[in-house]
């Protein structure tokens, strides 16, 4: 096994259908080709961006087959002339041809001179292909190069007094009479010139894109081939024996299981801290292949089929797939099954909602129309992949009560992974795995009410010289004067001094991510001012530090020292000094220096969001703003972080505003709370 | 300050909240309608096309009830460049062809932007998956290209949110003062992490949407709608035929 972990899309045999991971790269990646181009037409200085699009279907050819190239070029294209007319259409297909054709090349282990090639053979084909619409379209010949000429002539005439520009214009005139008559040898010599250009730029920048992506390879659910014929599916009871699962490149095995039962009928609590190894457990279940061992089922896993095995996962935007609600319910299901799209809603708790869009709907009711998807075929095996870890607790508790209920109402057994202790308390057996070995394995224990660490209080005792931070009537509008206007936030009044911790509550659409962003000096407000010393936070970029739910966002550099320096706003002379500036910064938020020389993406999304603070840190700001900074973290790296940020406030006087729905642990780091409601400060 | 402008990513592929007969249209309708005008103004690009084209957006605006403020207004420059190129064709005797280079251009630019505004996102590969109807029978997987634009579409959003994000960071990253050269130097390195960040988001989202996918059973084939012509299909189809008439007649 030493191909790495999209190599197993070959695998698929040449001409069999699309398999999902294929299919939703396709779509991904298409779309972000689209909106390069798009952004490339709307904004015309912008417009040597477009040449960027390669690149998302170089990616593509070079992890995928050449149908899923096609099918992505298909996707990218109709969303770029939804978006920008048939120019950006054209635009995408030949981005798909050049990209396609880089990654290709790249996928097959050839260098430099099969770029070059397939450049000198595609650019004369397009070339070719243009002179022929020109031929067919004549009129349209004559408006372009009539165009064309005219500017030319004009401008010969409006420059021609001028004493050196004037003669090189008349020159120009001449030349593009030339080049404008023989426009059938011109237009493939051009295209070729282009098509050697893009592959160059295209071949250039994958080889950096690819080195970055290494680290990044995807579980591997998406590349199981597709059963379409399979028997009826019957996934339980089913049995492990000797299970070895061992990631490609890795060391040591990602999971170790003697013996494991999973009988129907019961509600199954799987817990563990960040790689110990549970979803690596889950996956098996769902039917991903094993390195050793053996399992016994007596029918097909059948995922996603109805009747057989479904999957709740992790982040809810990426897993409710269909644009409104109806839509997504019925997404993939076989044609002619009967859909009781009411029933499957109010039991989720989403009556009503059938219409909505799903970007509408908020990450729990997201992950609860997902559940709703699942039970909607049936299942016999119900997984979920920390469904929980990205909603707040409400929303948490109300998912682990709708999952408990599933065994007793529809006879579905559900196996639910999860960081969160306290969800097992309603399971019927808890299995705790470290280490990628199960440790326990029986009935829940009894709750042990562990005193949380807020049982000490601290005492608040910063001095408090004056606001740092002054809001005064600060409002602001979204897409303001258009039938899209939106209120986020209105006459907010608050300050925040020095040494001091600010919470600031409110559900979804109460207008907190905006307050983040004008504290943060980000966006200019409609109305008001917000104001650091006295002068307005937004024109004083980097003043306000602010750290983004999406670490992956902030972390912008290749490796973790590059990336901390650049945080920091800092240049130095060799890489050694940086090295060595980046680990006294890590050392702030309790990670090992070793990690300084790391490439960011192959860090765990704990070690990502402290790379992502260690870097603001270190350019010592007085005001920090955290905007949902504990999600997807494992209560241990919570404590760790909280600890942090506590020490940091108090030893040196920074001002913290949180923002957060999770309250473990808040209080702690934030005494002061301010809620918001539909952006109106209560 | 100048008065607010609502950004490009505020106004594109939004519907606005109307109830108009452009909105009861059939997606297909209006996609055809958008392609067969913009192939014959491409074909024939006459006076008789830009009147036309001039004609349909105008009236097509008006009965989508578009007001004014969604329109995007490119900023000065745009129109000064603009200006100095019409001086420039007029001094080369080229006036006439200019302006209809332009106006077909910007008509035709329009015409999908109307698109986008009238018609709510999920009817498209729906329609999409109507229209190739008859490519299904030579065996192409049409449905499972329709629903890859369903993604496209779908993950759009995130993207914008993402690209906003991504370019906040870089603007909170910029050290106080800096020389002009250095600024360059800047932009350039940043334009470049903007699109590797992108990137590197996106191959994790597309590994998500692969497992979500197959969670779901599957490739998917996107499910037809029962297709309703109303009059204003009719109307628009009628429209289509008038621009082709006019291109032809006076080209």
């Amino acid at each position: 096994m030493s191909a790495s972990g999209n190599g197993s899309a070959r695998a698929v045999a040449g001409r069999a259908a699309l398999t999902a991971a294929e299919f939703g790269a396709a779509g991904v990646l298409g779309g972000l080709a689209a909106a390069i181009i798009a952004v490339g037409k709307v904004l015309p200085h912008a417009g040597a961006l477009e040449i960027l699009a390669t690149i998302p279907f170089a990616v593509l050819a070079a992890q995928r087959r050449p149908r899923a190239v096609l099918t992505g070029a298909i996707a990218g294209g109709t969303v770029a002339l939804l978006l920008a007319g048939l120019g950006a259409f054209i635009t995408v297909g030949g981005c798909a041809v050049v990209g396609g054709a880089a990654g290709w090349v790249k996928a097959h282990g050839r260098g430099g001179w099969a770029v070059l090639g397939s450049a000198l053979l595609l650019g004369p084909l397009a070339g070719l292909a243009a002179d022929a619409m020109l031929l067919l379209f004549a009129p349209l010949r004559a408006l372009a190069i009539g165009s064309v000429r005219h500017v030319a002539a004009g401008a010969a005439i409006a420059l021609h007094p001028v004493p050196v520009l004037g003669p090189t214009a008349a020159y120009l005139r001449d030349l593009v009479g030339l080049v404008t008559d023989a426009w059938w040898l011109w237009i493939p010599v051009a295209a070729t010139v282009a098509a050697v250009g893009g592959m160059l730029v295209t071949w250039r920048l994958l080889g950096a894109a690819i080195a970055r992506l290494a680290p990044v390879h995807g579980e591997g659910i998406g590349d199981l081939a597709q059963e379409p014929d399979a028997p009826p599916p019957v996934p339980l009871p089913v049995s492990m024996a000797g299970i070895e699962v061992r990631h490609p490149g890795a060391e040591a095995p990602a999971l170790v299981v003697e013996s494991l039962a999973i009988t129907p009928g019961s509600f199954v609590v799987v817990t563990g801290t960040n790689g110990s190894g549970k979803t690596t457990l889950l996956h098996v279940l769902a039917g991903a292949p094993v390195t050793a061992g053996r399992i016994d089922r007596p029918g097909p896993v059948g995922l996603g089929r109805v009747g057989g095995t479904s999957l709740v996962l992790q982040r809810p935007e990426t897993q409710v797939l269909g644009m409104t609600v109806a839509d997504d319910l019925a997404w993939g299901l076989p044609e002619g099954y009967p859909v009781d799209v009411d029933g499957a809603l109010a039991e989720v708790g989403l009556a009503g909602l059938v219409e909505r869009p799903t970007s509408a709907l908020s990450g729990g009711q997201l992950q609860r129309l997902a559940i709703a998807a699942a039970i909607i075929r049936r299942p016999a095996l119900l997984l979920s992949d920390e469904s929980t870890a990205m909603v707040d607790s409400a929303g948490r508790e109300g998912i682990v009560a709708l999952l408990a209920e599933l065994p007793r109402r529809h006879g579905i057994t559900v196996v639910h992974v999860t960081h969160f202790e306290v969800e097992a308390q309603a399971a019927d057996r808890h299995i705790v795995l470290a280490g990628g070995r199960i440790v326990r394995d029986g009935a829940p224990a009894p709750a042990a009410r562990a005193a949380p660490a807020a049982a000490r209080p601290e005492v608040v005792a910063s001095p408090s010289p004056g606001p740092v931070l002054d809001a005064r009537g600060l409002g602001y509008v979204y897409a303001p004067g258009t039938p899209w206007a939106h209120v986020a936030l209105r006459d907010v009044s608050m300050h925040v001094a020095a040494g001091e911790g600010v919470r600031i509550e409110g559900g979804n659409g109460s207008g907190k991510t905006t307050l983040a962003w004008l504290l943060a000096g980000l966006l200019v407000p409609t109305s008001g001012s917000c104001t650091l010393g006295d002068r307005p936070v937004h024109r004083l970029p980097g003043a306000v530090s602010i750290a983004f739910q999406h670490s992956r966002l902030q972390v912008q550099r290749p490796t973790v020292d590059a990336e901390i320096a650049s945080a920091a706003a800092r240049e130095f002379a060799s890489r050694d000094e940086q090295i060595l500036f980046a680990r006294r910064a890590l050392a702030l938020v309790d990670l090992d220096g070793d990690v300084a020389e790391r490439p960011v993406d192959a860090l765990s999304g704990g070690q990502l969001k402290r790379v992502a603070l260690a870097g603001i840190l270190a350019r010592d700001p007085r005001v920090l703003v955290l905007d949902e900074p504990f999600a997807g973290l494992d209560p241990d790296s919570r404590d760790a972080l909280v600890g942090t940020l506590v020490r940091l406030r108090e030893v040196r006087g920074m001002a913290i505003v949180l923002i957060t729905h999770d309250l473990v642990g808040a209080d702690r780091l934030c005494p002061r709370v301010i809620s918001l409601r539909q952006g109106v400060l209560v | 300050m100048t008065r607010p402008q609502p950004s490009w990513s505020a106004v594109l592929l939004r519907t606005l909240p109307r109830a108009t007969p452009l909105h009861r249209m059939w997606a297909g309708t209006k996609l055809v309608v958008l392609l067969a005008i913009t192939v014959t103004c491409l074909a024939l690009p006459g006076w008789g096309a830009v009147a036309a084209l001039i004609g349909v957006v105008a009236v097509a605006g008006a009965t989508a009830r578009v007001p004014m403020s969604v329109v995007p207004r490119p900023p000065i420059w745009f129109w000064l460049l603009l200006a100095v190129g019409a001086a420039v064709a007029l001094l080369g005797a080229g006036l006439a062809l200019y302006v209809q280079a332009l106006v077909i251009s910007f008509g035709v630019l329009g015409l999908g932007l109307l698109l986008g505004w009238t018609t709510p996102l999920d009817e498209i590969p729906p329609a999409l998956a109507s229209l190739g109807r008859p490519l299904v029978r030579v065996g192409l997987p049409v449905e499972t290209w329709a629903a890859a634009v369903g993604i496209s579409l779908r993950t759009l959003p995130l993207l914008v949110e993402e690209i906003r994000v991504i370019t906040a960071v870089q603007r909170a990253r910029r050290p106080p003062s800096a020389p002009r050269i250095q600024a360059l130097r800047r932009a350039a390195r940043d334009g470049v992490d903007l699109c590797v960040t992108l990137l590197a988001v996106t191959v994790r989202r597309a590994a998500e949407i692969g497992t979500a996918t197959a969670a779901r059973g599957g490739t998917p084939l996107v499910a037809r709608r029962a297709v309703h012509l109303v009059g204003a299909d009719l109307a628009a189809f009628g429209a289509a035929a008038l621009t082709v008439a006019a291109a032809a007649l006076y080209p």
